[in-house]
Order: structure tokens, then C-alpha cells, then sequence
């Protein structure tokens, strides 16, 4: 029996949880418009523009800024009326050179008027640490969500296949595994067996036929021996439980690093996948073993004996059962990932230099002691974010146990 | 028993080997050379007596020295006919764009004429444009490309530099496709995977890249640092987690619980470093009037005595790190030993107990805290990675020259002998880890001694 009671997710967790939450998602999306050094609106010798919307067209390559629009607001371009004009004038790279050398929050600023001010001060180049924030906000979110995704995705998919799967029912028919086989040892002998001509044109797509063509002809001479006939047991969830303690034996962070310096360029999307490559075995094994449980529930039996097929079985009636873990897990997921990437680009690691992140901003403060606002803030936005994650997290969680059947009652 | 521990550790022998195997493969993906650093060749550029030759033997030297001038793992398929030089040179890069050109010509004799031809092209007094187009063509992987580049340069270069009919033979043998056949080249132990791997049971781990030292001695040294400091929190961190943990769940007040339970939960989300960084800002300097711990900017290199005297001299510095990781990792051990409690409590043989009239405390300590501590036991080995994870940044923030600190400057210098084993290590202690917490956990428990573990 699983009757489970209806999860309303959303309800289960205080309104300020969702208000941070929200915060979050739109400053990752809008900070362009909350914190840039050009207008949103400006007029400027009889014309009109639109800087911040220009920005995207010139970032992308395909258009150019007029001289005048390059300046950054502060230093006030002459003959340049702001019309509409951003929350924060500065981005996070902007450098303000009457400011630097850590400007307190409370202290003298050399600003013309109250809308120039560094509400949180500045670093030693003149940095706005609030523009800095937001910024950094974004990559933050980024990297937390693509890691997150990264490893529900590989996580549900093997967990499913391996729960499911489990060590005996994957069975296949030796006669695909040996054309498979031969193809690709035949890929590889004739790979390095020929050399490679100069213009090297279709070559490769005649060669994919050719070894095709082979594995073809091979499957077809096995399915008539009775030898290529029978079947052959795939011990998957062997296979996957191998994986899985392999992964979660390696110290994660530690060989993030060592991998790190493999990418030319560390982008918020390499750092993303790393993260989340080590970060899948954990949903992963949850959703494993919430198949196994209900592998063998009524619901799943007579969907097997109504002659389904096994990918509509998967996705339809068995991914619905699987969400409660892994939204647990990406929960906790997404908050672990911020943490890590802000520790990376702390140490110098990750995005790092070129870029203005929660963890380097923190780092800049540990080269001088009286700029607090340098240390407080960022630490702050990074204890936030994890601190509800946690929180989303252990709700959900707490939800989800209420709503299970104990282990020990009638299944 | 003894057939689970055996096959325990056949498979941590089995995954170490894998993960020696997987870095080891990274290592030939990494970009940099770190054997141009020490042999000089990143000031090729600058200095104007730099001299080819003298740079090729110092190479040759040092890649010896590192065993970069052997094959990489125990057997290679090559295409047939390949010399077996090309898979000993020496020079990485080299190395492939060799294997790489014999790949497209199918002729061994071809390849060697073209990178004399280019050799003698670099060293020549000829038009600057010559010289520079076969300094580039002698790292470029396609020949195609190589010769296009050279065919655009003006006829009368081309004709001075003499290399036209070698171009022509190129170009004829890169149209059509030779048939090589594949030769397996079994190279035995003596390959460069098997010279890493063989550390790990000599126990020599050859020498650092970057500074010349003994990688076992770095290592032990730094292994001191970071076990003393994290053994001395983790001890301090279960010492006071415990009785906490005992105390929230069975003996505070509601009110009293909740507000321990949150300042712990939040305490739970402060990321290590910057727990660090604020003791560190706010306490170690008057700055902000509170100059209460040591500070952390004393140099430890170059001073007498052993690691542990070295560290006994300065456990001042530790404090600091060791406040931060017992903060950090009190809050999980809390609330892991309090859940575990509160499951006992719930249990029916302490409500059996209970009817037998035996008195609460005896109750809890005697029966219930024993019992919920099988799982913080556990937790102990998977606690270990993380505290190495933690202590990158510890270290890093504190200047303490431990295994983070070392894994952080080996790979900042690409000084992969360290990167390699310290990273091995930490795999190692972390399967031990495990391993052992499995065990004593099997040890302690009637039921999983039993059933032969499942």
C-alpha cells in the first residue's frame, strides 16, 4: 500500500524562505538593471538610448558603443542626461578611482551626490562591494542550479535504471552485445590501422557506415547460432552501487581542485558540472533505493503485467514515486554547491581573478583587517543562501517522513 | 568476518589503483609542462644566448629525472611500423605531435625528413617569416594545415628556403589512405604509470617538482599539521557533542532546546572559511580593540626540531583552527546524536524498562546513549573527507603548512608528484576511513556481527 499524502511542497516552509528565495532568482536574472555604470534610459544630443539593453547586443557581437556611452556614470559623460537610471551605478568591475583604498560604508565618501554613494563601501581598486554582491549573487546562483540539475539529472537516470533494472531483469540477448562489441573494437583497429588523409572530408562518416554495416552483418549471423540466442544477465545495480562507493570514497572538493586547472578558462559552466559530477551519487542512491522499494508494489506489478513498456513504466509510473528524495537532496545540493564555489574562488580557484564572486570578495578582506564591510557582507550572502537551503532542505524532509509509511508497517 | 575484511580490502587496493589510474590520465590532459619550468625553457623568449641545444639536453635531463622519457602505461597501440622512439621522447607535446604525424603520413622515414627539414628551417639565417612558420609547423598536430601555411608564402621565400619537394611528397602521401595494420607495443614496468605507482609500495615518492625536496618528506610533515589539528577538534567536537546532544534530547526544557537547536542549525551553514576569516579580522590584530588569540602570520619554515616539536611550539597558532572546525562540525555531531537519541528513546524496550521500574538516568545512560552512538560512529569516517575539504581553506587562511596548504601550492606550481600522492593519500585515509567506522561499527553491534554483514 503507499498511500502518501498529497506533498504540497511549496506550503511547508516559512514565507520569509520563500522571499529570500525569490530575492535570489531575481537578482540572478535582473542585475544588469539593479546594478550597472550606464543608464537604463539616457538622452544624449537630441537622440535617445537604451545602454543597459545595448549592453546585451554588444556583449553578444553584434553592435558597438557610441564613445560616449562607454564612460561609466560616475565620472558624469558631459552633455549626457541620465533619464532612467539604475538602483546601484556601478557594476561590480567598475572601478571608482576617487574612492579606493577601502572606503567604510559610514565613512567620507568623494561622491557628488547621495545616489553615487557606496552604500557598502568599496575595495582597494575602488569596487562598489554592493554591486560586488549582487553580482556575485548571480554567479552563485548559476552555479549552484547547474550543478543541482546536473546531478538530479544523472542521479534520477541511473538511480531509476539501477533500481529498476536491479541485478536480473536487464537482460540482453548476446548476440547485440557481441555486434556491439566487435563494433567498436572494430572502430578502434580501424582507427589506427589506416592513416589519416589531409582533407579529410566524408571519410569519417564512410568509415561509421562501413563498421555499421559490420556490427550488422555480425548481429545478424549471432541471432541465428542458438549461442547468440540466449541472453545475457546485465548486473546493473552491481555496477551502479560500485560506481556510487567509488565516487562517495574520493574527497570531492579535493579533486575538484586537481581537475580545475584542466579547463583553460574556469566558467561558471565547467565549475557547475564538476560540482555536480561528484554531486549525483548521493541523489542517486536515494532514488535507487526508493525504486528497489517500490519495485515490488502492486501498482508496479500490474503496470508490468498490462505488457508496458519498460521506458513508459520508468518514466510514468515510477519517476513520480522517486521526486521526494531528490528534491530533498537538491536542496541541500544547491547549498552545498554555492559553499563550494564560493571556497574555490576564495582560494583563487575557481572563476576567481577575472571575475567578482561572494568568495573573492571575501578574500580581498583578508588583506586588510579594518575593512569588515569586505568580510561581513559576502559571508553573510554565503551563510544566507546555505542557511536556507539547509532549512528548504530538512522541511521537505521532515514533510516527506510524515507523509511515508513507516519501513516496518505492511508494503 | 575474515572473508568480508579480505574482500574489503581487495576492493580499496582495486579503487586506489583506479583513482592512481584516473589522475594519472588527467595529468596528460593537464596544460603546462611543468619539465619546461625547470629546465628553463619559459625564458626562451627573453634571453638572446638562449641556445636549442643546451635547452634539449637540460630537458633531457630533467624529464629523465621525472621519468617523462618512457612510455605511459604498460602496453600502446600504434598504428604498424611506428619507431619505437616516438613513444619515448621525452618532451610530452612532442611526443604526440610525432605520433600524430606518423599517424598521417604511414612513413616513419617521411616524418623524420620533415622535422629535420624544420630544424634546419628554425636554425637558418632565412627571412624571419620562414624561420617562425617552422618553429610553429614543428608543434602543429596537422600537416595538412602546416603545408597550406607554408605554399601561402611568397614564391621566391619558398624557392630560397629549398623545402618545396619535400612538400610535394608530403602532400602526395596525405591524399590517399594507407593501410598500417596495428602493432601492440608491450612496454612492461618500464613506463611511466608504473614508476608513480610504484611508490606506493617502495614508499619512494621521488621529489618535488617544484622546490627539489623528498615528496614523502613534504608530505609527512604536512600530514603532521593537518592530523593534529583536525584529530585534537574532532576529539574536542565529540567530547562536547555528546553530552549535548544527550542533554538536548532527553533533559532541556522545550524553550531552552529550540534555541540551542536553531543557534546550532545555523551554525551548521557557516562555511568554514569564513568563520576563519572572521576570528581571524576581528580577533587577531587591534583593529576592533579585541587582540585576544595569536595571531597567524608567523613564517614556520627553515626551524629545528620535528614536525610535532615544531607544532608543539606553535599550538598557540592552532587555536584559531581548531576553534573553527569544532564550531563547524559540533553543530552536525549535535543534531546527529540527539536524532539518534530521540530514536531510542521512542524504542519499546525502554518503555519495557521503564515498567520494570528502573530509573530514568540509568535509562539513558546505560541502555539508550550506548546504543545511539553506533551511528556517530559511523559518521566519523565520513567526516574525514570533509575535514580535509576544510582544511584547504583553513590552512590557507591561517598559514599553516598542512595537506590542504600543500595540495593548494602543488597545484598552483604544477608540481604533479605532490598533486599525485597527496591526492592518493587523502583517497586512501578517506577508504580507510570508511573501512574502519564499517568495522567498528560491525564490532560493536550484536546484529550486524551476526548476520556476516549483509
Amino acid at each position: 500500500m503507499t498511500t502518501r499524502k498529497p506533498i504540497g511542497w511549496l506550503r511547508t516552509h516559512p514565507r520569509w524562505i520563500r522571499w529570500v528565495m525569490g530575492c535570489w532568482l531575481g537578482i540572478a536574472l535582473l542585475v544588469p538593471f539593479l546594478a550597472n555604470d550606464k543608464a537604463l534610459v539616457a538622452h544624449y544630443q537630441g537622440h535617445w538610448y537604451f545602454p543597459v539593453v545595448q549592453q546585451w547586443a554588444v556583449q553578444a557581437g553584434m553592435g558597438r558603443f557610441d564613445e560616449m556611452l562607454r564612460i561609466p556614470l560616475h565620472e558624469k559623460p558631459p552633455g549626457y542626461r541620465v533619464v532612467v537610471g539604475p538602483l546601484i551605478p556601478y557594476r561590480a568591475e567598475t572601478l571608482d578611482a576617487s574612492n579606493g583604498n577601502y572606503r567604510s560604508p559610514f565613512g567620507p565618501q568623494q561622491v557628488s551626490s547621495w545616489y553615487y554613494r557606496h552604500w557598502l563601501g568599496t575595495d582597494q581598486l575602488g569596487r562598489d562591494t554592493l554591486a560586488g554582491l549582487l553580482y556575485g549573487a548571480r554567479i552563485a546562483w548559476w552555479v549552484g542550479m547547474g550543478a543541482m540539475v546536473l546531478s538530479v539529472v544523472l542521479g534520477l537516470l541511473l538511480g531509476l535504471l539501477a533500481g529498476y533494472y536491479a541485478n536480473d531483469r536487464l537482460r540482453i540477448s548476446r548476440s547485440v552485445v557481441g555486434s556491439t562489441l566487435i563494433f567498436l573494437g572494430a572502430g578502434v583497429v580501424w582507427q589506427t590501422g589506416w592513416t589519416i588523409p589531409h582533407p579529410t572530408g566524408w571519410s569519417w562518416l564512410v568509415t561509421l557506415m562501413v563498421l555499421a554495416g559490420l556490427g550488422m552483418v555480425c548481429w545478424w549471423l549471432l541471432q541465428r547460432l542458438s549461442w547468440g540466442r540466449r541472453l545475457l544477465v546485465i548486473p546493473l545495480d552491481r555496477w551502479f552501487l560500485a560506481l556510487v562507493g567509488w565516487f562517495k570514497s574520493l574527497p570531492g572538493m579535493v579533486v575538484v581542485m586537481a581537475i580545475l586547472p584542466l579547463f583553460k578558462s574556469t566558467g561558471i559552466w565547467s565549475l557547475a558540472l564538476l560540482i555536480g559530477l561528484f554531486r549525483w551519487p548521493l541523489i542517486g542512491q536515494y532514488v535507487r533505493a526508493e525504486v528497489l522499494r517500490i519495485r515490488h508494489l502492486p501498482f508496479m506489478e500490474s503496470v508490468r503485467l498490462l505488457g508496458l513498456a519498460d521506458r513508459k513504466i520508468l518514466w510514468k509510473h515510477a519517476l513520480p514515486n522517486v521526486w521526494p528524495p531528490v528534491v530533498v537532496n537538491a536542496a541541500f545540493g544547491v547549498g552545498a554547491a554555492v559553499a563550494v564555489e564560493s571556497a574555490l574562488s576564495f582560494l583563487g580557484l575557481g572563476l576567481g581573478l577575472q571575475q567578482v564572486t561572494w568568495g573573492t570578495l571575501l578574500n580581498a578582506g583578508r588583506h586588510y583587517f579594518p575593512a569588515w564591510w569586505l568580510v561581513v557582507f559576502p559571508g553573510v550572502a554565503i551563510f544566507m543562501v546555505v542557511y536556507v537551503c539547509n532549512v528548504l532542505g530538512d522541511r521537505w524532509l521532515a514533510r516527506y517522513e510524515a507523509g511515508t509509511p513507516s519501513s516496518d508497517g505492511p508494503s | 568476518m575474515g572473508r568480508f575484511i579480505v574482500i574489503r580490502l581487495a576492493g580499496m587496493l582495486v579503487t586506489l589503483l583506479a583513482l592512481a589510474l584516473a589522475l594519472f590520465t588527467l595529468y596528460q590532459w593537464l596544460p603546462g609542462d611543468p619539465i619546461e619550468n625547470l629546465a628553463g625553457g619559459s625564458r626562451r623568449d627573453q634571453e638572446a644566448a638562449f641556445d636549442p641545444k643546451l635547452y634539449a639536453q637540460r630537458y633531457a635531463i630533467f624529464a629523465g629525472r621525472y621519468a617523462m622519457d618512457r612510455p605511459y602505461f604498460y602496453f600502446s597501440l600504434v598504428p604498424g611500423g611506428m619507431p619505437g622512439a616516438f613513444l619515448r621522447l621525452s618532451n610530452h607535446r612532442q611526443r604526440s605531435v610525432f605520433k600524430s604525424w606518423y599517424r598521417q603520413l604511414g612513413d616513419a622515414d617521411l616524418v623524420r625528413s620533415w622535422v629535420e627539414e624544420l630544424e634546419r628551417l628554425s636554425a637558418s639565417d632565412q627571412d624571419m617569416r620562414v624561420v617562425n612558420l617552422a618553429r610553429s609547423a614543428s608543434l602543429q598536430t596537422s600537416l595538412g594545415a602546416s603545408i597550406r601555411q607554408f605554399r601561402q608564402l611568397p614564391e621566391d621565400l619558398l624557392q630560397a628556403s629549398e623545402i618545396k619537394p619535400l612538400l610535394d611528397r608530403l602532400e602526395v602521401r596525405l591524399q590517399s589512405r594507407q593501410w598500417l595494420g596495428l602493432s601492440l607495443r608491450w612496454h612492461g614496468a618500464d613506463n611511466q604509470f608504473h614508476q608513480w605507482v610504484r611508490g606506493l609500495w617502495t614508499g619512494d615518492f621521488g621529489r618535488s617538482m617544484h622546490d627539489g625536496r623528498p615528496v614523502s618528506a613534504k608530505i609527512k610533515e604536512a600530514l603532521a599539521w593537518t592530523t593534529s589539528i583536525n584529530g585534537l577538534a574532532m576529539l574536542l567536537a565529540f567530547l562536547i557533542a555528546v553530552p549535548l546532544g544527550v542533554y538536548l534530547a532527553a533533559f532541556a526544557k522545550p524553550g531552552v532546546a529550540r534555541w540551542v537547536q536553531f543557534l546550532l542549525y545555523a551554525a551548521y551553514a557557516i562555511p568554514v572559511f569564513w568563520m576563519a576569516t572572521l576570528l581571524v579580522v576581528l580577533f587577531t590584530s587591534d583593529t576592533y580593540g579585541m587582540n585576544w588569540l595569536p595571531s597567524v602570520t608567523v613564517s614556520y619554515g627553515y626551524e629545528q626540531g620535528s614536525a610535532f616539536q615544531r607544532i608543539f611550539r606553535h599550538l598557540g597558532q592552532l587555536l584559531i583552527p581548531v576553534l573553527t572546525l569544532i564550531l563547524t562540525s559540533l553543530a552536525y555531531l549535535t543534531r546527529q546524536m540527539e536524532k539518534s537519541l530521540h530514536q531510542q528513546l521512542e524504542a519499546p524496550y525502554l518503555a519495557t524498562a521503564r515498567v520494570w521500574g528502573m530509573s530514568r538516568r540509568r535509562r539513558i545512560w546505560s541502555y539508550a546513549v550506548p546504543n545511539a552512538l553506533f551511528p556517530i560512529i559511523t559518521l566519523l569516517g565520513s567526516l574525514f573527507p570533509l575535514a580535509i575539504a576544510g582544511s584547504v581553506t583553513l590552512e590557507f587562511i591561517c598559514n599553516i603548512p598542512g595537506m590542504g596548504r600543500l595540495l593548494l601550492d602543488s597545484i598552483l606550481t604544477k608540481d604533479w608528484p605532490v598533486l599525485f600522492y597527496t591526492t592518493l593519500l587523502i583517497g586512501g585515509l578517506t577508504l580507510i576511513g570508511i573501512f574502519l567506522a564499517d568495522l567498528l561499527y560491525a564490532l560493536l553491534d550484536p546484529r550486524v556481527r551476526q548476520s556476516g554483514f549483509a
